[in-house]
């Protein structure tokens, strides 16, 4: 499914304009964003927790050549679905 | 950073603020978001969100594992897994604060300045040999130069470092013949003298001369003492074959540093060679004597004034020494020129003031070059005190001291000097504990030069020095 199924999805059930929705969808993941630009961590209940996380530097061996490079830190975002959310796939799927 | 939670009510209340609608509205449609990523999931398809990512769903197999209370092996039942991947402009967007670090490939470079460094010790030692040798040439070819020479006075100014940082200079008045030659010709007399009073500058390390032409030998003496700095004059012999012919006893002397001190031998010098058209010609090396204690003392007040490593002041000696040395010898053979033309003795003794004057005012302009070359090592060998600072800085996360260092000095190198001044309450610069205040110093803008490779190699010898200890 991607952005425009999904808007199409969201549209059907909300019975509102796909415009709107677009735009409410835009609204939503630029507020999400800047959340997490501001080191928050974002917990959607019932769904999972975004969050950022920070890699810290490391030495990297290349397996051929054995040259050594220092990998610099680095800050990534990462989901941690909830158990809520596990227990429902996991009911889902095998009924 | 802080980790603050905030929870979807939130998300809520900001998305109704910005889009104008009633936080039920929004409430709503986050749920049907959700519901609807959950329901594409659920069919095994994946979600893709612009701007946002994408959300997959991952099966992860079962697996074996033991109970950590009873020790039975138990089954992991495999399950899905919902993954989010972000897009790229986020990822960048969330990463920006280390967005200019890069990957480095680690080579043999940090070994490298490390032998670099440990080569600098033995400098000195280089330079003194190859002194030793271009002083032996030097002297050969004055030698060469005065061939008719009656009037012998080599003094040997010796420098000797042992442990304690000593060094002797010592002067050796070692010889004195006077010849009738030297009486009845006026013009030699004086040439020889600028020779001889330029010498003893010339002279750093122990150097025997041989005169073929006398009986008389020149024995220097190696003295060390536990003093600083300590300057024996030892007018040994006087000689004077023809005129006088008693051999005066050797008289020692030695004198420290006072103008005072140095008078008394020199007079009673003075007394011993009683005639009276020597007298002037004493005059000028008493005179030329004093001019070479002085700068030989001032040499190494010098020196020893920035007490420092004492690698250091024994490179700035020799090279001011060296410096001295070529000078000295020019001026020699540009005064032994002018003599000739000047043959009256007042006025070659006028000009040897001159000369004399000429020669401190070169001195000190070569030394004064040399501070302005070596300031920067002086600089760096200074203990660095910190006492004005520019601003003041809270770790937070993910905050580090290259980071600040770049910031305020331009380079990330210079972090050191940061953690010089903040050593007292950061126990490992790899990990300071957050909210921990630093101060960032005010530092001398020359050791901070970005564009001076001396800089950032200094910087990186403290890094070493930090980040191994």
């Amino acid at each position: 499914m991607n952005h425009k199924e999904l808007i199409t999805a969201l549209a059907i059930k909300m019975n509102a304009p796909k415009s709107f929705v677009a735009d409410l969808l835009e609204l939503t993941v630029s507020t999400c964003i800047d959340q997490l630009n501001n080191g928050k961590t974002i917990g959607f209940q019932g769904f999972g927790n975004f969050e950022v996380r920070k890699k810290v530097e490391r030495i990297s061996v290349h397996p051929v050549s054995q040259v050594r490079t220092l990998i610099p830190p680095k800050l990534v975002v990462n989901f941690k679905q909830s158990n809520l959310l596990k227990d429902k796939l996991k009911k889902s799927i095998q009924s | 950073m802080s980790k603050e939670k905030i929870t979807s009510q939130e998300i809520i209340d900001l998305i109704a603020q910005k889009a104008s609608i009633s936080k039920r509205a929004a409430d709503e449609f986050l749920k049907m978001l959700i519901s609807t990523i959950e329901e594409s999931l659920i069919a095994g398809d994946n979600v893709k969100i612009q701007h946002f990512g994408t959300f997959k769903l991952q099966w992860n197999e079962p697996r074996k594992s033991v109970d950590v209370n009873t020790g039975q092996e138990i089954i992991i039942d495999g399950y899905n897994k919902v993954t989010f991947v972000p897009e790229s402009s986020f990822k960048e967007l969330i990463n920006e604060p280390f967005a200019f670090l890069e990957a480095v490939v680690m080579d043999e470079s940090s070994e490298s300045e490390a032998l670099f460094n440990e080569d600098e010790p033995s400098d000195p030692l280089r330079t003194l040999t190859e002194q030793a040798d271009e002083i032996k040439n030097l002297l050969s070819e004055i030698q060469a130069m005065s061939s008719s020479q009656t009037f012998n006075e080599s003094s040997i100014e010796q420098q000797e470092l042992t442990n304690d940082l000593i060094i002797v200079d010592e002067i050796q008045w070692s010889k004195i013949n006077t010849d009738s030659k030297s009486e009845t010709d006026e013009g030699i007399a004086p040439v020889d003298m600028d020779e001889t009073s330029e010498l003893p500058s010339i002279n750093d390390i122990e150097i025997v001369i041989d005169e073929s032409d006398n009986d008389a030998f020149i024995s220097p003496t190696d003295s060390f003492s536990n003093e600083m700095i300590s300057e024996s004059v030892e007018s040994t012999k006087i000689q004077e074959p023809e005129c006088i012919d008693s051999t005066s006893n050797p008289e020692i002397s030695s004198i420290q540093h006072s103008k005072a001190d140095e008078q008394v031998p020199v007079q009673r010098f003075a007394n011993r060679v009683m005639p009276l058209k020597r007298r002037k010609t004493l005059r000028r090396v008493i005179i030329s004597t004093i001019l070479i204690l002085l700068l030989s003392g001032f040499g190494s007040y010098f020196a020893f004034s920035s007490f420092e490593f004492w690698v250091d002041s024994e490179i700035q000696q020799t090279y001011t020494v060296f410096a001295t040395n070529k000078t000295n010898f020019s001026m020699t053979a540009m005064l032994n020129t002018v003599t000739n033309w000047f043959k009256p003795t007042s006025k070659v003794k006028s000009h040897s003031s001159v000369k004399s004057q000429h020669i401190v005012h070169k001195i000190n302009n070569i030394q004064k070059s040399k501070v302005s070359v070596d300031s920067l090592q002086l600089l760096f060998d200074q203990p660095r005190v910190y006492t004005e600072f520019i601003a003041t800085e809270r770790i937070h996360s993910g905050n580090r001291l290259t980071l600040i260092s770049k910031r305020y000095y331009g380079s990330k190198d210079f972090w050191v000097y940061i953690y010089e001044a903040n050593m007292n309450h950061i126990s490992d610069p790899d990990k300071i504990p957050e909210g921990t205040l630093i101060q960032i110093p005010k530092l001398n803008p020359l050791l901070i030069d970005i564009s001076n490779p001396r800089c950032i190699a200094k910087a990186k010898e403290l890094h070493d020095l930090y980040v191994k200890k």
